[in-house]
């Protein structure tokens, strides 16, 4: 409680002292020039006073000043600046429109008037522009948001090709990953190779990994929010892809000329059309079809009422489905006819859809309300049916299983800006949500010859929770040296009549050594209410989301980070960075218990434990120019304890990676070709191998380990290099983009297993998974032209 | 559900796998030194007897020999009862004439040159006979074998069993049920004789038997008294199996175990379920041998039979 006293005493001070002087605001939306798209984090900037602001998502800004007059600059990443002079008498509305440097005729961004490091107060936050991340090599021609999030320092990647990230020693469940407020819970296509986001519908990406904001809560590790287009307001886009495994498209447009817009877009593989015939080909059976797909779609609405109101309507939906189908087939035998068939399948994926409404409601003060819904499921479902028929009797008998878990979560939430003068941003909101987990239940049914029904469903109960946060934070500029971003995050978490409640402080600090010079210090306590079940470390769709109960506490983390940063020549950026990270009531399976053993409880099957966390991060940046990339390293360590694994004895987490280097690269080679590559390094994960055999009270052979994760993978490294090609046509711009992964066919490790060698001696064996895969895809952009 | 899952996996990995998929042996695997490898279940019923090995690294081709020269010191309630230079049965390590008994904690110290010192303790548990057992046939079905066309009467049916749990908490129980097959066969005069062979009584449908059951291996059912400590309760479990129906004879083991046998045989059950898995993490066996591996355990049990109706 003093803590939240001093909290509103230090923003009350700040603001009464600026207010006491005659002051006016100047306030309105930064938006895109070509397609009024509003600009997130823009920023104003008076060129005298040396003071600024920043656009908020949804583009507002909002600029106090004494009365005079003013030049203020406007300036956004990939847009070309704008300087306005105002006499500020009255409170006054100005909104402005940035004209892109990414038009048609040029393809290749750059970057300008990026706001530098040492000028925020928050630390350990990356933004990349969606189309750096359209730029980077792809794998197998799919641009993945997340996988280029795996390229920057304190993120790692798990298992070869896949999306999950690791960030600062943490778990892929820490990581709170937002879609236009909804949360996402399961982040991957087919088994975490792919991400579920649609790189030409998302506008925005910002990844926090420390010095968390007091507005976001709910994990320990990082967040990655993610923000969607909202359609072009002017003329109708329309881009699209075709690629060796998907394609995809994407039409935006008015509805009513600067007044409503949408976005919809839509992707599918067609691995199973391709695979089918491969499938029935080795397998010699016609009548079995077998495939394995995923489809997304998203579209957005957004309508603007007034200068002060606006509603967005957004829905994303993606699903992953796998099948394999008997088709109905018939044979006679001694008489009598045999009719089978049989459905197996096993589908799962997201539903997220947000309502939001913009309200300004004075010049100072922006309010938000969003109402989200998420849903994530998977099922499986196997049916067998078969008739014997004869002359004189039909006999039938249908079995069919289903096995059901999933999460889904109704939220409401408002969000409010209040900019009482430059020095002070205040953040203030609340967001109730309720929880609704179904972690596993199995039914099943038989019905046989006499009719006889058996019907039984069982598994874990489903467990509703109800969440609720809180929150007050301050970006507050107290001298021309110290900036902080201060506050607090109450989180409050009902289930099963026990209430787990937090109070987190939140605070980042920055002090300016001189104008290129900053260090950076933040301090966060997180908790987090829902945990992840999982046996693997592939990101399988079985993987449970379930809630703190009764008896399981949420997990609860402290993070403290210090480092400093430099901008030279506007154009490079160093940045060092360490932290520490303790990390408690974090739970894990027991040994070998699984989520297919539904006998008991999930609760029983799990034990407690802690962990830590701590590193240091580099990064080395090149922003502007025809040459753009980074070199990103991290050096780290993850530690894990549980009561009821490894004899209670601390190990190493499995993704505990010492060293972690990339290296991005884009260079502009002409006006037609584009190089992009990234190397990554990162050395062995941890294993567990059962190492030890003896023999068994039976005599028969056991295998054991000594330590968990005591052995180490062999280093990771790869090269990836893609080339692209852009044309223009009289259409509109077509570009082809060729690929190579892993371009020097490194074998990099993806399961050991113990086997046998050509002499019959066993053998620890090494598969790998992704050799030298080329790609090639090709993509299309046009605009309709309007009807004069 | 399992068979869908484990198809879908093997077919997305697959199609990932194709063609890029390599496996090589890696070189200079740290092999791990050997430790005293101790197994011993005390009962009631039975002298003393123990095994000794050691352990090998899993690439290790050569067979694992009992290690025959260990000086062993048997100790009951902290007093040394007996000792042991070497094995005396062959590869045994017998006590003649010393039977555990409950109530009293037996340790075992050994040491064999070229290993650490090992050693362990347990105390045999209490024997808890059943106070009630009943066994009842649901359904009886034939299966015509497709090549032999020979006729196989299966059953299902359900055991229920009643016991009283004593009082003292941290009881822990394997409850076999088997029936026995009898068969004909000739020996080398041509004279006619039987088999009669072991057939357990599995379960058939995991998720309707009793919730107090918290693994099965083979056809041994483990549960604890977690959830009845010092009361009486009734465990119905669903079976199946061939060669039983309305009157064949079932018998019932209710084998009361030391929480270590308990432990080491719920291990082994997952040992068993994830081995040749490539994405389940190994499993620690479980061991009360400190320095080494192995188990000193104590089991106590009794067997009953019951007809089927």
């Amino acid at each position: 409680m003093r803590a939240l006293n001093s909290i509103i005493f230090l923003i009350l001070a700040g603001s009464l002292q600026f207010i006491s002087a005659q002051t006016f605001t100047v306030s309105g939306y930064i938006q895109d020039s070509a397609s009024s798209e509003v600009l997130t984090g823009a920023n104003v900037y008076d060129i005298n006073s040396h003071k600024g602001t920043t656009s908020n998502t949804y583009g507002f800004y909002s600029f106090t000043l004494p009365k005079g007059e003013y030049s203020l600059r406007f300036s956004f990443v990939g847009y070309e600046s704008q300087v306005s002079n105002i006499k500020l008498e009255s409170n006054q509305v100005l909104n402005f429109h940035l004209k892109s440097m990414l038009t048609l005729q040029e393809v290749n961004i750059t970057a300008s008037s990026a706001e530098n490091a040492e000028t925020s107060s928050r630390m350990s936050n990356f933004n990349i522009p969606i189309q750096q991340i359209k730029s980077m090599p792809s794998f197998m021609g799919e641009v993945d948001i997340l996988k280029a999030l795996q390229l920057l320092p304190g993120v790692q990647s798990g298992n070869e090709g896949t999306s999950a990230l690791y960030v600062r020693g943490g778990g892929p469940d820490q990581n709170l990953i937002l879609l236009d407020d909804a949360p996402i819970y399961n982040a991957g296509h087919l088994l975490g190779f792919f991400s579920v986001f649609n790189a030409d519908a998302i506008k925005n990406v910002e990844l926090i990994k420390g010095g968390f904001p007091a507005r976001y809560g709910g994990r320990l590790s990082s967040v990655v929010d993610i923000r969607m287009k909202e359609g072009n307001m002017k003329h109708i886009n329309c881009e699209g892809s075709i690629g060796l495994i998907s394609s995809k498209i994407m039409v935006e447009g008015p509805i009513l000329q600067d007044k409503t817009s949408f976005i919809v877009t839509g992707r599918r593989t067609y691995i199973d059309f391709l695979a089918s015939p491969l499938v029935q080909g080795f397998s010699g059976d016609e009548y079995s079809k077998t495939g394995l797909y995923f489809y997304d779609v998203s579209a957005k609405v957004n309508h603007i009422f007034s200068q002060r109101d606006r509603i967005y309507l957004s829905l994303y939906n993606g699903r992953d489905e796998y099948y394999n189908n008997q088709l109905p087939y018939e044979y006679l035998y001694d008489g009598v006819i045999y009719k089978e068939q049989s459905q197996s399948s096993l589908s799962w994926g997201n539903l997220t859809s947000a309502l939001k409404w913009n309200h300004q409601y004075n010049e100072k003060l922006f309010g938000n309300l969003a109402l989200t819904y998420s849903n994530y499921n998977y099922t499986v479902k196997d049916f067998q049916e078969s008739i014997i028929q004869t002359d004189t009797s039909t006999q039938n008998k249908v079995y069919s299983i289903k096995y059901l878990s999933g999460i889904r979560d109704i939220a409401v939430k408002a969000d409010f800006d209040f900019i009482p003068a430059p020095d002070h941003y205040i953040k203030f909101g609340i967001n109730n949500a309720f929880h609704n987990f179904e972690p596993g239940v199995s039914s099943y049914k038989i019905e046989d010859e006499n009719t006889s029904i058996s019907d039984s469903t069982s598994g874990d109960i489903g467990i509703q929770a109800n969440e609720t946060s809180l929150y007050i934070e301050d970006d507050y500029m107290i001298n021309d040296h110290l900036k902080a971003n201060f506050g607090l995050h109450y989180s409050a978490f009902f289930v099963q009549n026990k209430l787990y409640h937090s109070l987190q402080p939140r605070l980042s600090l920055r002090y300016l050594l001189n104008n290129e010079w900053a260090v950076k210090g933040s301090f966060a306590n997180m908790q987090q209410n829902i945990h992840l079940l999982t046996n693997s470390s592939i990101g399988l769709p079985t993987d449970l989301w379930v809630p703190s109960t009764a008896k399981i506490s949420p997990q609860k983390s402290t993070q403290v980070a210090a480092g400093v940063s430099r901008t030279f020549s506007n154009n490079y950026l160093v940045s060092l960075e360490g932290y520490y990270k303790w990390m408690n009531h974090l739970i894990e399976y027991k040994e070998g218990a699984s989520y297919l053993s539904n006998k008991i409880n999930w609760e029983d099957k799990v034990t407690t434990g802690k962990g830590n966390s701590y590193g240091m991060e580099v990064l080395l940046q090149k922003k502007e120019g025809n040459t753009k990339g980074w070199v990103g390293y991290t050096l780290a360590w993850s530690n894990r304890q549980f009561a009821e694994i490894n004899s209670g004895e601390p190990f190493p987490y499995k993704f505990d990676r010492r060293h972690d280097i990339s290296v991005v690269l884009m260079q502009k080679l002409n006006d037609k070709w584009n190089l992009s590559a990234d190397w990554v390094f990162g050395s062995g994960n941890a294993v567990t191998l059962a190492t030890i055999k003896f023999p068994g009270l039976d005599e028969w052979e056991l295998q054991t380990y000594e330590k968990r994760n005591s052995y180490r993978a062999a280093n990771y490294h790869r090269l990836d290099i893609s080339f692209k090609r852009t044309r223009i046509t009289k259409w509109g711009i077509s570009s082809w983009d060729l690929g190579m992964y892993n371009i020097y066919n490194r074998k990099n490790p993806f399961y050991y297993y113990f086997g046998y060698d050509s002499r019959g001696s066993v053998a620890l064996k090494r598969v790998s998974l992704f050799q030298m895969i080329p790609s090639i895809s090709y993509s299309f952009k046009f605009s309709v032209p309007k009807h004069k | 559900m399992n068979k869908t899952f484990t198809t879908f996996l093997i077919f997305s990995l697959s199609i990932f796998l194709f063609s890029c998929e390599k496996t090589e042996k890696i070189e200079n695997f740290p092999m791990s030194p050997s430790k005293l490898v101790l197994n011993c279940q005390l009962n009631p019923d039975s002298v003393i007897q123990l095994l000794f090995y050691k352990s090998l690294s899993v690439l290790d081709n050569a067979p694992n020999k009992n290690i025959t020269d260990a000086k062993v010191e048997l100790y009951k309630d902290n007093i040394l009862i007996a000792s042991l230079p070497a094995a005396n049965q062959r590869r045994r390590y017998v006590f003649e004439g010393i039977k555990p008994e409950i109530n009293y904690t037996y340790k075992v110290v050994a040491t064999a040159t070229g290993y650490d010192p090992v050693w362990a303790e347990v105390a045999v548990p209490e024997l808890v006979v059943p106070d009630k057992i009943t066994a009842s046939v649901s359904d009886t079905f034939a299966w015509v074998d497709y090549y032999s066309g020979d006729t196989t009467y299966n059953a299902t049916g359900k055991v229920s069993i009643t016991l009283t749990d004593p009082a003292k908490a941290g009881n822990y129980y394997a409850l076999m049920l088997y029936t026995f097959y009898t068969y004909y066969g000739m020996d080398e005069n041509g004279d006619t004789i039987s088999f009669s062979n072991k057939v357990g009584l599995y379960n058939y449908n995991n998720s309707a038997s009793s919730p107090l059951i918290d693994y099965i291996l083979g056809y041994g059912y483990f549960f604890t008294d977690q959830y009845f400590n010092g009361s009486q309760v009734t465990l119905d479990v669903p079976v199946m199996s061939s060669g039983f129906t309305k009157s064949t004879t079932v018998y019932v083991e209710l084998i009361s175990l030391s929480e270590e046998q308990y432990l080491y045989d719920k291990s082994k059950m997952v040992f068993n379920n994830n081995n040749g898995n490539p994405f389940t993490e190994p499993i620690q066996i479980y061991t009360n041998v400190k320095n080494g591996f192995g188990i000193f355990s104590g089991i106590n049990g009794k067997v009953q039979t019951v007809m089927f109706n």
